[in-house]
């Protein structure tokens, strides 16, 4: 389907390391997630106290994004969408709950609490990036490149959306991936990149899905 | 009372993920809300679960910890107050 | 572009096992809410709306005798069986989608003691969402959304814009959850829940109850033969303000509404549209909305909050208020806001305070949750 919409940039984040268009960035091999993304956090972000706040699934999304703003700096946050899918929604933070209400030490932490849900991580991202679009967020074993193509076909053609953030964002047991991209409408294509890849079914699904 | 403030900051920063705040740097009289360490209201009400866990008091509203969170010294001195 | 009509629908709350027993209960004026009293859940006593258990497994017996679904689980499938009696098209086929809605699904698992028969990867949503789409013989995989409490609004949003654009022509929307001691002590912990039933725009609003129940919406391309009432807009945004808090100005459901009023053909007034709040009677909320409808224009439309009745159904809320709004502008009846006494936020707001006779062509059905999130479904009487 031609639909002048193209995926102008990848990124993903998984063990230990940062990929961004096929590229290896960052790496930082045998420390525990929480160092690494915190190393992250320092070389690419670093004035944001906020983070430390953050879920591991939040910090894992917020880096991502991060690498990926270039992309819509300069984009109305109204037009901008997130369209988020895992399969372990929000199970990581949901565990760190459920050890603060055991029986004899019951202190459920409203802190831990906020982030029981998959979606926050959307709201931190808007938050940081002041965008007000559309998102939604979808929990499914893998990720479905048909149906979230179709789902962000739409909100280009119909919902006035005109740059998305979309992929695969998932922690649980600590092993973490990101695989986010953007896709943006032709016109807007970022004319330093000289491999334009269509958004398609088969794209999307490369890119997100792409062994590393 | 200077033992207990000194453990308080720490408490503090631990308990609301304060990365690169260290105790010396908090100022025992200056409002913890809206200036100062600039906390929301999660901290707040993260701060009530400390109180209640680290010293066995409970707050039983937000309305009543506003005026016992306004710094480090009001929450010492409510502790100091309340301990049983 | 294709219609999406409503066809068919249940609820399972406190208030009953079928959609009229819960619009008849509303009617009158009868709350599910009560003070309850559960070691398992809370080691305070805390008001809320539970859905009969004992009910439920009769109910469910009649349908399987096994013994491993969980009680979210038997939840969905009585409902979605009530709603696919009331259809006569086949929905085992690739063109009919299921999307569940849902925060928390089986988080009950999390506790080892809970439901030792019961695998603990039931937890994923998706293998619980398996499990349900596997009773019914469902073609497609099933979509899960899970979007705080706009998530039964996001699903009839998403599953009418996938009918819109011809790519299914039925989708089953089942919004539920359950109570459980994770979601009650975190809340709690948010001191957000009130110590008495919730009262919803009222001066003296001090929190929100917690509700346990399902939804269950069947969206269709084809109408039924008569009353037909339909999707007309929708919107989803997000304030990038604060995950927890509320937006003083209200930007993201200003902007959510803005955006679904100007998507409806029709010009929309306090004669042909009332609106259904999203009401959870926390101070914030409910003032933001307020904000939300001025910005608007809309804040003297007739304003309909439920929550006095189910509690906050959280991924259920959306599914089971669009119920009653549909069933509002098929009757003619719409419904008290159950709780509200005296005006209690800075914006005049046109809160409706007994079942009244009323014809209404449109509802704005609104939504906002946790993570800055907000939405909006319009529907139509045609």
């Amino acid at each position: 389907m031609n639909n002048n919409l193209i995926i102008s940039k990848s990124c993903k984040i998984t063990n230990n390391t940062i990929i961004v268009n096929d590229k290896l960035l960052f790496e930082n091999n045998n420390v525990p997630y929480n160092v690494f993304i915190k190393n992250a956090y320092k070389k690419y972000i670093n004035n944001y106290p906020k983070f430390f706040k953050m879920d591991n699934l939040s910090k894992l999304g917020i880096i991502a994004v991060e690498l990926l703003s270039d992309e819509f700096k300069s984009i109305d946050g109204k037009e901008i969408g997130v369209v988020l899918v895992n399969s372990a929604s929000s199970l990581d933070a949901d565990q760190t709950f459920q050890k603060t209400i055991v029986k004899d030490n019951y202190f459920p932490s409203p802190s831990v609490f906020v982030y029981t849900l998959p979606n926050i991580v959307i709201g931190e991202i808007c938050i940081k990036h002041k965008i007000y679009g559309e998102s939604s967020f979808f929990v499914s074993q893998n990720f479905d490149s048909t149906f979230i193509y179709n789902i962000v076909c739409d909100l280009f053609s119909r919902q006035g959306i005109n740059t998305a953030i979309v992929g695969w964002l998932d922690f649980i047991d600590n092993d973490y991936l990101a695989s986010l991209c953007i896709i943006k409408k032709i016109s807007q294509q970022n004319l330093n990149y000289n491999e334009m890849i269509n958004f398609t079914i088969e794209n999307l699904n490369k890119t997100i899905n792409k062994d590393i | 009372m200077d033992e207990l403030i000194k453990n308080l900051k720490k408490e503090i920063i631990e308990a609301l993920n304060l990365e690169d705040v260290k105790a010396e740097d908090i100022d025992t009289e200056a409002p913890l809300f809206n200036e100062g360490l600039g906390l929301d209201s999660i901290d707040a009400l993260e701060l009530i679960v400390l109180i209640e866990k680290k010293h066995g008091i409970k707050i039983q509203s937000a309305d009543e910890g506003k005026q016992i969170l306004y710094s480090v010294k009001t929450i010492a001195e409510f502790i100091i107050k309340n301990k049983k | 572009m294709e219609k999406v009509y409503f066809v068919a629908d249940n609820i399972i709350s406190s208030l009953g096992f079928t959609t009229s027993e819960n619009i008849d209960a509303i009617e009158n004026r009868k709350s599910g809410i009560n003070l309850i009293c559960d070691n398992s859940l809370s080691q305070h006593p805390f008001f809320a709306s539970k859905i009969n258990n004992n009910i439920l497994e009769k109910e469910f017996l009649k349908l399987s005798d096994s013994i491993s679904y969980t009680k979210f689980e038997k939840v969905c499938i009585v409902s979605i069986s009530k709603a696919l009696n009331k259809i006569n098209f086949a929905y085992k086929t690739s063109d009919t989608l299921f999307i569940l809605s849902t925060t928390k699904g089986n988080i009950d698992l999390l506790n080892p003691l809970c439901c030792p028969t019961i695998p603990r990867d039931r937890a994923f949503l998706w293998k619980s969402a398996e499990i349900i789409k596997e009773y019914f013989h469902f073609y497609n995989s099933p979509v899960v959304i899970s979007n705080a409490c706009i998530s039964g609004v996001v699903a009839i949003v998403t599953g009418s814009r996938l009918i819109e654009q011809g790519l299914y022509k039925n989708v089953i929307i089942c919004g539920a959850d359950i109570l459980s001691e994770f979601v009650i002590s975190g809340f709690q912990s948010f001191m957000a829940l009130s110590p008495q039933i919730c009262k919803p725009f009222d001066l003296n609003r001090n929190g929100l109850n917690l509700g346990e129940g399902c939804g269950t919406i069947i969206l269709s391309n084809k109408p039924k033969k008569e009353n037909n009432i339909i999707y007309c807009a929708g919107a989803i945004t997000n304030d990038a303000n604060h995950i927890s808090g509320p937006s003083r100005t209200a930007e993201g459901l200003f902007l959510a509404i803005n955006k679904a009023i100007k998507q409806s053909d029709t010009s929309l007034n306090e004669n042909n549209c009332f609106i259904s709040a999203h009401g959870t009677a926390t101070p914030y909320n409910d003032e933001m909305e307020a904000i939300a409808f001025e910005r608007n224009k809309i804040n003297n439309f007739s304003t309909v909050g439920l929550k006095g009745y189910f509690g906050h159904t959280l991924g259920a809320a959306g599914v089971i208020e669009s119920i009653a709004s549909i069933h509002s502008l098929k009757s003619n009846k719409i419904h008290s806001t159950l709780g509200f006494e005296e005006h209690g936020v800075s914006i005049p707001v046109n809160i409706v305070t007994k079942t009244t006779e009323k014809e209404n062509e449109f509802c704005i059905k609104v939504a906002s949750g946790f993570g800055e999130c907000n939405a909006t479904a319009n529907f139509q009487k045609i």
